[in-house]
Parts: C-alpha cells; structure tokens; sequence
C-alpha cells in the first residue's frame, strides 16, 4: 500500500477513535437523557441499620452512633456537666405533624424527655449558652419563635414570636454573641413568588395571602408569573403573580414593596434576653445554617434556589456566606453574588429579574457548595485534639430531588469541612462507595441525612445530627420516623 | 474481525471499566490532617493539602467554577468527571456542550485552564 494511504488509514483510525469516546462521554454525560437519580429516589424504604464501618472518615478518626431510633433529629448539644441533648424537629417536610421535643441521651443510652412543645415545628437549632438551651421553632403552623428553657425543661421564656415562618421556609440557626441572639428566617418561596409548587408544601391553602416580606423598600420592574390555579376546583383556572405578592396577585412596573421587620430571608437579631428583632442583613433565600468562629466573624450557609415553582432556577448552589452588618445578599435575583437573570433552566426558558434597583452590590461568598446538597448546621473546630482547628464543619443533607429539580447522582448526604479563607471544601465523613449516596439508597448502615454538626465544649468530640431516611416521591417526600440517629467522632 | 474494530471495541472496554470499576476518588481522604495557619486578619491561609502550587491553583480554580455542579468531582447535578480524559475536560469547558454553559478564556485563563486540568487528573492519587 502506497505510503500516503497508509498515513490516511492511519488518520481515519485515529480520528475514529477520538470520535467515539467523544460521542461515548458526551451520551453518558448528557443531562436532558438521563433521570433524576436524587439521593431519596429510592425504592422499597428499608429498615435503618447502623454500621459505623460503613462511614469512610480521614486517617485516625472513630465515628460511633450515641443514639438512635430518634424521630426528626435536628440538632445535638451538651449542657454545662456535659450531659448530651437532642431535639427532634416536629415538622417535616411532607407535612408530617409531631409533637418536637427536648430529649436528654443519659450515660445509658436511654432517652428522657425534658421539654415537649405543641404542633408548631420544626425546631431548628440546640444552642447552649450560660445555663440555658437556646431552641429556634420553625413555626409552620403559627409562627416562628425563639425561646430559652434550662436542660432539665424548666424556666422556658419565648424571647420572640411571630416571625414570618408559614412558608417554604422556616426560623433556622441561632448563634449568641455581644448580648444579642443573631438568627436566620428563611424566605416564604423558592424565588419570591407564591406558586402552585408552595401548594404541594401545603402551607398556601392554609395561608393563601402568606408572601415573602423584604427588610427595607423595593421596587419591582412588574415582572408577572401566570400558572395554574390550585386554589379553585376548576382545573383550567390559572393566576397571574408577582414576587413579594399574595398568590393571584399581579405587580406592576415601579410598584414598591414597603419593608418591614422581621422579614423574611434575613438574618435578625434581638436582645439575649428577648425583645423586638432588628435586621442585620437581608436578601438570603434560607439562611439556615450560623456558626460564631473563634474570631467573632459569623458565617451562614444558605439554601440555593430550586428548579419548581412559577418562577424557577437552575445550577445554583448552596452558599456560604460571612455576616456583614446591613447588607443585601441578592436574593430573589442573585445566587453567590451573580445575577440569575437570563441563566438558562433547562426546559424552561431564562430567569427574568423582579427588582429594578438592587440595594446594594452583593458580595461575594466564600464559598458555593454543591448544587442542591443542602448544606446546614455548621460549627468550628477549636482543638488541636481534634485537628482542622480553624476549619467550618458543615453538614449536608443533601438533595430532595425530584422536589427541587432533577440530579443525575445524589449531593450530599455527608459532612464536609470548609477553610473560610481559600473556600475549599473538602469531604470529611462519606459513606464508603464507588457513589455518593445516603445509606438507604446503598443498603448500607452508614450516614442517611446530617443534618447539623456540634463540637463538644472542650472541641474534641464531633456529634451530628441525622435526621433519618427521606424518601422522595414526585409528590414529595416521606420522611420515616425513629430512623434518626447521633453521630459521634473523636480523634484516636 | 478487522483491527478498526476491534481497537473501537477495546476502547469502549477501556472506558465502560474506566467508568465501572472506579474506585470513589473523594473517599480516603488523602494527605495529613493540616491545620490551617491562621493570619493576624484571622483568615487562615494555606489553600490545600496539596503541595504542587500549580495544583492547589486547580483546586482553587475548580472551587470557583466546577464545584457546585460537580461536587469533589463526583456526579452531582453534572456529570462525573474525575477520570475523563483532559482533551475532552478542556473541550467542554471551553465549548460547553448540553446543560453546561461554556467558559472562554476571559472566565477562566488558559494557565487556569491547564491548573484545572491537572487538579483533576490529581485526583487520580488517591
């Protein structure tokens, strides 16, 4: 054969083979082929099991479980004897209505209700500080509160009531610093307007003209969502809608929305000893993880927008935030300090702003987390016993899809850590396998749902909170009860 | 058999193992346990583990850009892409094809390019 035939040959077979494995990563990469295959996406629900060598933990570290058969675990602290308490959440998503509780985890290992509270959950954050638990209630039904209440459940004092917490979102984490309790209130919607997607939560037939409230005026350009009605029995009834509005109700170019206090997707705080909130920055969707780092800076990780709803986004991921007084963070036009406006959501069109003039330029976050991983309940490692001292520790309790829009393999379900100064995340307690995943899903007996984390007070020990298994349905999720479970790692 | 096809097969051999029998890249955690050196300002300072600074400048590069969608490099709302190939990594992210949106050269650099590039093939350590 001629030596320029042999050279082409040579080429058609080298230009074939870039071809295929292009064509082969390109078909198993393309997302609008694929199912969702969320981390709650899974079939018969099985029973938890428990396996603390299921769970793969950097060199020289022991996780073992403190407690389990726990129903909604939120959060996990130690009183001043160094006696471990729990609270169980309540309410979850799914309206799944319990009673949420104080639970005090003796030497044993049996549990002793201390404080039992009304049909009013979730309660979201276990802070203890001079004598007292601090507990945030999410206030799905009749408000949001915080309240104080000493370990073994007496001298309980509501601090503040009536927070804006009928929503999609709740009143979140809590930290004490300077005489003032600083704390999260998550936002009523997705993307600040009411939609039949905040009727599958269920919270708007209860509450219909319940909306999100800015911290300070705005003004809208007059951007209006039409979507189905599901308020009416008529199934082609549809309502038209405009963000920070009551559902059904359209906004026009210029309108301005009169700020108020407390709003919602802010960070407020009051006086340690209870009294009316003040704003302190505002502009988050839901703010649900704080945590005090040993300098005194405050951090915050927010919950990334969904793809539901009338006015849905895409590709934006959880954020980690440091508290800056009187700020605006971007929300409902921003994720991480960028402009959603014209990001693309695959099979919906471009995001379409809803506020004319921003307050401010957002900053900028120090880090993102992952798509939909619902990044929580953080805390600072203090002790070099325990090592990464300096280091955010973050729970994840990862992805609700299909609820919050498709994934091609579970986010979260985890704990990472966070260096606040470079922004890189890196993972610190996985479950052992060739994909991430929660337990359920792996069949396994390692980590379901983190949902927050807590160093003990001399920082050598790590407990997390899981919240148990979530199954995720298109009609929305199936949280099981007594599947919680206390972490605990220590360093060998 | 002619050889054309039997090195097509060899190579979807290659990647279906490649893909099948890889083992989790995020899961043991390689490198000591390092605690962050904290500056006067109280921001700590070292970025990574990672000793190579072209590395750790990938790292840095993939944290701003990739993370989110690609979490530890793991399959998340994208897909995986610890272990593809860096012509198709720097094909793809120049280009963007499907969901993902393309990233010229003025988002991230050429010399940011090559350091993410060589932070995911990094990965392969563990």
């Amino acid at each position: 054969m001629p030596l320029y035939l042999r050279f082409r040959l040579f080429l058609m077979r080298q230009l074939s083979f870039v071809v295929f494995v292009g064509l082969s990563l390109f078909l198993s990469s393309c997302y609008s082929m694929r199912k969702s295959n969320g981390g709650g996406q899974i079939g018969d629900i099985p029973a938890r099991t428990i396996n603390p060598a299921d769970i793969a933990l950097p060199a020289g570290y022991k996780i073992e479980p403190v407690a389990r058969g726990l129903t909604f675990p939120a959060a996990a602290n130690l009183d001043a004897a160094g006696n471990l308490y729990v609270i169980e959440a309540g309410y979850s998503y799914g309206e799944v209505f319990r009673n949420p509780k104080l639970v005090r985890i003796n030497s044993d290992g049996s549990q002793t209700t201390v404080l039992e509270g009304t049909n009013n959950g979730p309660w979201n954050c276990l802070v203890f500080h001079e004598g007292y638990f601090y507990i945030s209630e999410g206030g799905e039904l009749e408000g949001g509160r915080i309240f104080r209440v000493k370990p073994d459940g007496s001298d309980k004092k509501i601090l503040v009531e009536g927070l804006p917490s009928l929503g999609d979102h709740h009143t979140d984490n809590l930290v004490v610093k300077d005489g003032y309790i600083y704390f999260g209130q998550g936002t009523a919607t997705n993307s600040g307007v009411v939609g039949p997607d905040n009727y599958n939560f269920g919270w708007l037939k209860r509450h219909p003209d319940f909306h999100d409230i800015p911290c300070r005026d705005i003004t809208l350009v007059g951007q209006n969502y039409i979507s189905e009605n599901p308020l009416t029995e008529n199934e082609n009834d549809e309502a038209e809608t405009g963000a920070y509005l009551p559902f059904g109700t359209k906004s026009t170019a210029g309108q301005v929305i009169k700020g108020r206090v407390p709003c919602t997707g802010a960070v407020m705080r009051i006086p340690l000893n209870g009294g009316a909130p003040e704003a302190v920055a505002w502009g988050f969707r839901n703010p649900y993880g704080m945590a005090l780092a040993p300098d005194g800076r405050i951090y915050v990780s927010e919950n990334g927008y969904d793809d539901r709803g009338s006015r849905p986004a895409w590709g934006t991921g959880d954020v980690l935030w440091e508290l800056k007084q009187d700020t605006w963070y971007g929300w409902p036009d921003h994720s991480g300090g960028k402009k959603i406006a014209g990001w693309h959501v695959p099979g919906k069109g471009s995001v379409k702003p809803v506020i004319k003039d921003y307050p401010n330029t957002p900053p900028k976050p120090v880090a993102v987390f992952g798509v939909h991983a619902s990044s929580n309940g953080m805390d600072f490692s203090t002790s070099d016993a325990f090592g990464y001292k300096g280091e955010l520790f973050v729970a994840e309790f990862g992805d609700m899809a299909p609820t919050v829009g498709k994934v091609l393999n579970p986010v979260g379900f985890k704990v990472i850590r966070a260096n606040v100064g470079t922004g890189v995340l890196e993972d610190f307690a996985v479950n052992k396998s060739r994909k991430n995943a929660p337990a359920s899903k792996l069949k396994k007996g390692g980590l379901e749902r983190p949902l927050s984390v807590k160093f003990s007070r001399d920082g050598k020990a790590l407990y997390i909170a899981d919240f148990g298994i979530v199954k995720m349905t298109k009609k929305g999720p199936q949280p099981q009860e007594g599947t919680g479970v206390i972490w605990k790692i220590t360093r060998q | 058999m002619n050889k054309k096809l039997q090195y097509l097969l060899l190579a979807f051999l290659g990647i279906f193992l490649a893909e099948a029998c890889a083992i989790r890249k995020t899961e043991p955690f390689t490198g000591e346990v390092v605690a962050p050196s904290v500056s006067a300002t109280g921001k700590t300072d070292n970025a990574t583990h990672f000793s190579n600074e072209k590395i750790a400048q990938g790292h840095r590069v993939f944290m701003s850009f990739c993370y989110k969608c690609h979490p530890s490099g793991e399959s998340g709302l994208g897909p995986e892409v610890l272990g593809k190939p860096g012509f198709a990594i720097r094909m793809q992210v120049r280009h963007g094809f499907g969901a993902m949106p393309a990233f010229k050269k003025n988002r991230i650099s050429k010399d940011d390019l090559n350091a993410l590039i060589a932070y995911i093939k990094a990965q392969k350590r563990t």
